[in-house]
């Protein structure tokens, strides 16, 4: 199963070291959720604000869901604009 | 009272200028800046004049809280009827010039007719007088800048200026402040040249001492900073990424219109973002962001200041453009870049430094190259309009050189002035042109982010994401989540917006605060500052009734509920790709809400109910 995780502004410090852009890419065959790959990169919960699932928002109590092979899972932290 | 009381009428066809108190009933009404400035425009001008004409009236004003201390207290407000849409214009800038007019002790300035010659308003404190600017005539705002610092032997004293776009009649030319801050849409700047009135530089020493109860001003200030600097956004986010952080976000909801909003994704959105911005390049080691920038009295600081490397084709030995200056936003980033497919930050830059350079609207600028590009690739203009030059979707080439053309409006320069609407019907393609009202959209396809949709449609100057930024609740959840891609709630989420708005563009504080502000926050420092007892009830309702005085305008304009409209594109053709995919702009579902809501007949007209129950003139 392969995921696509992007972090972006200032979350894309917690990307692993050599990473070459805001993406990188998780082949896993267990299950996985938005929150473990969170905590697996060590994204501070409090940090974490727009989460989106193939571009669709993602709401707090749907993080726990299972991720499917081809998932693109996107975070930013608060963010504004205009 | 932090208003002044007082405003300065000048007369430019003969000189005269002088001095009158401010309509204080009308303050409370209409708190200040864009609401007042609206209602004294609406008194005197005629709604059918030529904006271009010496009949239409120049309005430049501040809020009550401008030159305060309250955080982003420096902003004031142009107010013309606009050449581009022929509807109410009203830019909102900041900078420093608001402030300084302020502490010179004026309100509001009202420029009307139109001087013979080349004139500037200088004005020092209670002094104000019209200076000849022949020898200004023709130079950049730049130019300008420095000839005025110079000739006026003061380095503090502030200046707006137009610049050559405008002088030669480019219809959505901006008035540039402090060098690279705006009021920059709906072609204010065009109609300051059409009055020949080339600059404005202001020096103001007196401050603002007016404030009705200054022990609580400061601590309602106080505390009120504190939670701009506490919350995420406002403290954060903004100052270290500015908006530009919207590019990706919008790309991944299939919302960032790309090539004349044919897409809905921007391939190389990831190259022109705030992330790239803050990437150092390969060339030359240095990120295209230097740092950020605020305005005065502002605690966000939310600007970007940018360098071009010195060896990117656009500025090759033009050391003039080698230095810090005014960045890209995201508005600017996306109409220059996604919008016309060019995804070269370095060429992006230069292209908003010529913007700011010679004053024209980087949003209008780049969503008519953009259907420049298209009516090109579509064979309706060729290289015999355009000089040779080849002006297809991603050249940074032709981005660069349109906007030279357009800095002094020669060759093609003159059909790029004209608009993206007035540019498709010359080369008789209209239905390429993405503009409501006559205005070109911003950084936002309805059809990914559908209360935009109604945004645009119903904007009082044209299509414009300021007047009801609903991207807040349905892209980023502020003040609450709503869905993107449904119509549901869309009508009553865009009033509310649009009404708030229309209160905090009146008060002198910057729209950004209500990342972190509500009208609960802002009402106490308006009170504590203002005779009239200002709750957030009253700043909302203030807010509606300016909605409906710029409508009621607009009407007697000529305008009708048919231009609350938007392009076939939008409405029938679907979003290709993402999330939006297979959607079109549901304006037909949400309109009639809207109306209703609004207390306006079915075809968009006012009642005399509303009319009355706002106290609008007959």
């Amino acid at each position: 199963m392969k995921i696509t995780v992007k972090l972006f502004s200032s979350l894309m410090v917690y990307l692993p070291s050599g990473t070459s852009g805001n993406a990188i890419e998780l082949i896993e065959n267990s299950p996985l959720t938005p929150t473990d790959i969170m905590e697996r990169l060590k994204v501070p919960r409090e940090e974490v604000r727009t989460v989106m699932l193939n571009g669709t928002f993602l709401p707090e109590h749907e993080r726990q869901k299972v991720l499917q092979d081809g998932d693109v899972l996107t975070v930013w932290p608060a963010i504004q604009g205009g | 009272m932090s208003w002044t009381r007082k405003l300065l009428r000048v007369n430019l066809t003969d000189g005269v200028i002088r001095e009158e108190p401010l309509n204080m009933e009308w303050a409370d009404q209409y708190i200040g800046q864009r609401g007042l400035a609206t209602r004294y425009f609406v008194e005197e001008t005629d709604p059918t004049c030529d904006p271009l004409g010496p009949d239409n009236k120049l309005i430049f004003a501040t809020g009550p809280l401008t030159g305060t201390m309250a955080s982003t207290g420096g902003r004031y407000s142009v107010i013309t009827k606009g050449p581009l849409t022929g509807a109410i214009a009203c830019s909102n800038s900041g900078g420093f010039i608001g402030a300084e007019l302020k502490s010179a002790g004026w309100d509001m300035v009202i420029c009307e007719g139109r001087s013979p010659n080349p004139v500037m308003l200088h004005i020092v404190d209670d002094k104000a007088e019209l200076l000849p600017a022949d020898d200004l005539w023709g130079k950049s705002v730049w130019d300008t800048d420095k000839l005025i610092h110079q000739k006026l032997n003061d380095p503090q004293i502030r200046i707006a200026a137009v610049g050559r776009s405008a002088e030669a009649g480019c219809l959505y030319a901006a008035v540039i402040n402090d060098l690279h801050r705006a009021a920059g849409r709906s072609g204010v700047g065009t109609v300051m040249a059409s009055k020949n009135l080339k600059a404005m530089a202001v020096r103001g020493t007196q401050g603002v001492s007016n404030i009705r109860d200054p022990k609580q001003f400061m601590h309602v200030t106080a505390e009120q900073k504190k939670v701009l600097a506490d919350n995420a956004v406002t403290g954060q986010g903004l100052p270290a990424m500015g908006t530009q952080v919207l590019m990706n976000v919008i790309n991944e909801i299939g919302a960032l219109p790309t090539n004349n909003m044919r897409e809905v994704q921007f391939k190389d959105a990831n190259k022109i973002s705030a992330e790239a911005m803050a990437e150092p390049r390969e060339s030359d080691g240095k990120p295209n962001l230097t740092t950020n920038a605020a305005c005065f009295g502002c605690t966000i600081a939310c600007g970007r200041i940018s360098t071009i490397d010195q060896g990117h084709f656009t500025v090759e030995n033009k050391p003039e453009y080698w230095g810090n200056s005014g960045g890209l936003e995201y508005e600017a980033a996306w109409a220059l870049g996604a919008d016309t497919g060019v995804g070269d930050l370095d060429a992006l830059t230069y292209a908003n430094f010529v913007c700011n350079e010679d004053g024209f609207d980087p949003i209008s600028f780049g969503a008519t190259v953009a259907a420049a590009m298209e009516l090109f690739e579509e064979g309706a203009i060729s290289t015999e309009q355009t000089d040779g030059m080849e002006l297809r979707f991603g050249s940074a080439e032709a981005l660069a050189w349109c906007a030279e053309k357009v800095a002094t409006g020669e060759g093609f320069g003159a059909d790029l002035g004209l608009g993206s609407k007035r540019l498709c019907e010359k080369y008789g393609r209209p239905e390429l042109s993405m503009t409501v009202k006559g205005q070109e959209f911003p950084a936002y396809d309805p059809r990914g982010v559908q209360g935009m949709g109604l945004t645009y449609a119903t904007s009082n100057r044209g299509a414009c994401h300021l007047r009801s930024y609903t991207v807040a609740s349905e892209v980023l959840g502020i003040p609450e989540k709503t869905d993107p891609l449904s119509v549901d709630g869309k009508a009553g989420l865009v009033k509310a917006f649009q009404d708030a708005t229309a209160a905090v563009d009146s008060t002198g504080l910057c729209v950004f605060t209500t990342f972190a502000w509500t009208l609960d926050n802002i009402a106490p420092q308006v009170d504590a500052a203002c005779e009239g007892g200002w709750t957030a009830e009253k700043l909302l309702e203030a807010g509606e009734r300016i909605w409906n005085l710029e409508r009621d305008y607009n009407m007697r304009a000529g305008l009708t509920g048919a231009d609350d409209n938007l392009p076939k594109r939008l409405l029938n053709d679907v979003a290709k790709t993402g999330p939006a995919e297979g959607k079109v702009a549901g304006l037909d579902e949400m309109l009639p809400e809207y109306y209703q809501l609004r207390g306006w007949t079915t075809d968009g007209q006012l009642t005399e109910e509303t009319r009355s129950k706002f106290g609008l003139p007959a």
